[in-house]
């Protein structure tokens, strides 16, 4: 039904720029990385286990002398936390903490903010008050391309809208063996996009395109290990297309900004 | 991996390469973005290649990764799809009768990710609505609802087609 409409509209096939082979050799050559790379963390631990072992023995080596109880002043916690995914546990862990710092940055940011239950929003969103909680991506051999994405409803001063929240990988090639176009550079395709810098010095574009009624505002910060932290806000509330425009965005440009930025400080390499 | 299934796999894939592009482009409307989704369709495909091999219904493994990888980029690269360089315009409304490959790209670019991968599961690849709600890790009812707009206006193209 339709089928032939359909290939009308894919038309011609151009030539293809998948490049089988090319995947296949880099497939084996991360296969083989992996084994050496694990033989070596193996080596590794079992050194510092016996330089651990010596030491709190009283082996070789000098000790460090021990610490003074209260002496000096506290350094203030450091709160930042690493986003891995190398298992489903460590996964789910940091997104759950990833969810937190978007949690707090949007209390603090926008304080009568108030996450709403998104219908046909995409992943796993609601009910009322409960902030987005956060898919993660465990590679299927287990080792993660450590991407985190979700979102959920917003509503703000009366107006709803939509936030989600993406960590991107690191620019050139991904884990996935694709290409991606260079980060940090406004492409000429893009409209409305602006490159700055963060508080914290790292990189990020500010995107504000308007379709029609929905008004989107979106900012890429540069993560400490070259990932992307994207966050973006809408006034469409529910899945593109389906979804409908609210008069404003539950947030200002600024809003979002800050919010990109606070939750990247929280982000360690 | 044995040479053997290295074969295969090569095989195999190089008879559903054509395939996979179209179905990709019908999900993205960018070249450059459906031969990524390939590309990443493929990798995961080779890394589990035991796993596909073994399955009941390699095709219906292979849409089930090429469809989430779609939804998942979908999700993530809200810069690129930004950069349309056409966007649906303003004021265009899905008309009642699908008659030409313009308006059916403008009825996909209406939609959302997911419910575009819906309409092209079951009426370009005619998978059923069991079957489209298994790849694509959803309900049955949300299939038959998000399809319903799609079926109406494909089944009014079918008869303009003649089918």
């Amino acid at each position: 039904m339709g089928t032939d409409l359909f290939d009308q509209l894919v038309g011609e096939l151009p030539p293809s720029t998948v490049d089988v082979v090319g995947i296949v050799r880099r497939e084996k050559r991360r296969s083989t990385a992996r084994r050496v790379t694990g033989l070596a963390t193996a080596v590794a631990a079992l050194g510092l286990t016996t330089a651990l072992g010596l030491s709190m023995t009283g082996g070789t080596g000098a000790s460090s002398p021990p610490s003074v109880a209260g002496g000096g002043t506290t350094a203030a916690p450091d709160t930042r936390f690493a986003l891995v995914a190398q298992s489903e546990e460590t996964a789910a862990a940091s997104a759950k903490r990833l969810a937190a710092a978007l949690d707090a940055a949007v209390r603090k940011e926008a304080p009568d903010a108030k996450w709403i239950f998104e219908p046909d929003g995409s992943g796993r969103t609601g009910p009322d008050g409960r902030p987005p909680t956060l898919s993660y991506d465990v590679g299927p051999d287990g080792k993660s391309k450590e991407l985190f994405g979700g979102g959920s409803g917003i509503l703000n001063e009366g107006r709803k809208g939509s936030l989600r929240l993406g960590v991107e990988p690191a620019e050139g090639v991904g884990e996935d063996g694709v290409r991606r176009p260079s980060s940090w550079k406004c492409a000429p395709t893009v409209r409305k996009c602006t490159e700055g810098t963060a508080p914290s010095g790292a990189k990020t574009l500010f995107l504000s395109p308007k379709y029609g009624d929905v008004q989107m505002y979106g900012i890429e910060v540069q993560l400490p290990d070259g990932r992307s932290l994207r966050i973006t806000v809408s006034n469409n509330f529910g899945d593109k297309g389906t979804g409908a425009a609210q008069p404003g965005t539950p947030l200002t440009s600024d809003q979002v900004k800050a919010i990109a930025f606070d939750v990247a400080a929280q982000i360690k390499a | 991996m044995k040479p053997a299934d290295e074969d295969d796999f090569h095989a195999y894939v190089s008879a559903r390469m054509d395939r996979w592009r179209r179905t990709a482009y019908l999900l993205c409307q960018d070249w450059h973005t459906a031969d990524d989704l390939v590309s990443i369709t493929v990798t995961k495909l080779f890394r589990n290649w035991r796993k596909v091999r073994a399955a009941d219904n390699r095709d219906a493994y292979a849409q089930r990764v090429l469809s989430r990888s779609w939804l998942d980029e979908s999700r993530r690269a809200f810069r690129r799809e930004w950069s349309q360089a056409d966007p649906v315009e303003v004021g265009w409304s899905v008309p009642d009768r699908i008659t030409d490959r313009e308006s059916l790209a403008r009825l996909l670019k209406t939609l959302g990710p997911r419910q575009r991968a819906v309409l092209v599961l079951r009426f370009y690849l005619d998978y059923s609505v069991e079957e489209t709600a298994e790849i694509l890790h959803i309900s049955v009812g949300t299939v038959k609802s998000q399809s319903a707009r799609g079926l109406e206006t494909l089944r009014a193209a079918a008869v303009s087609f003649g089918k």
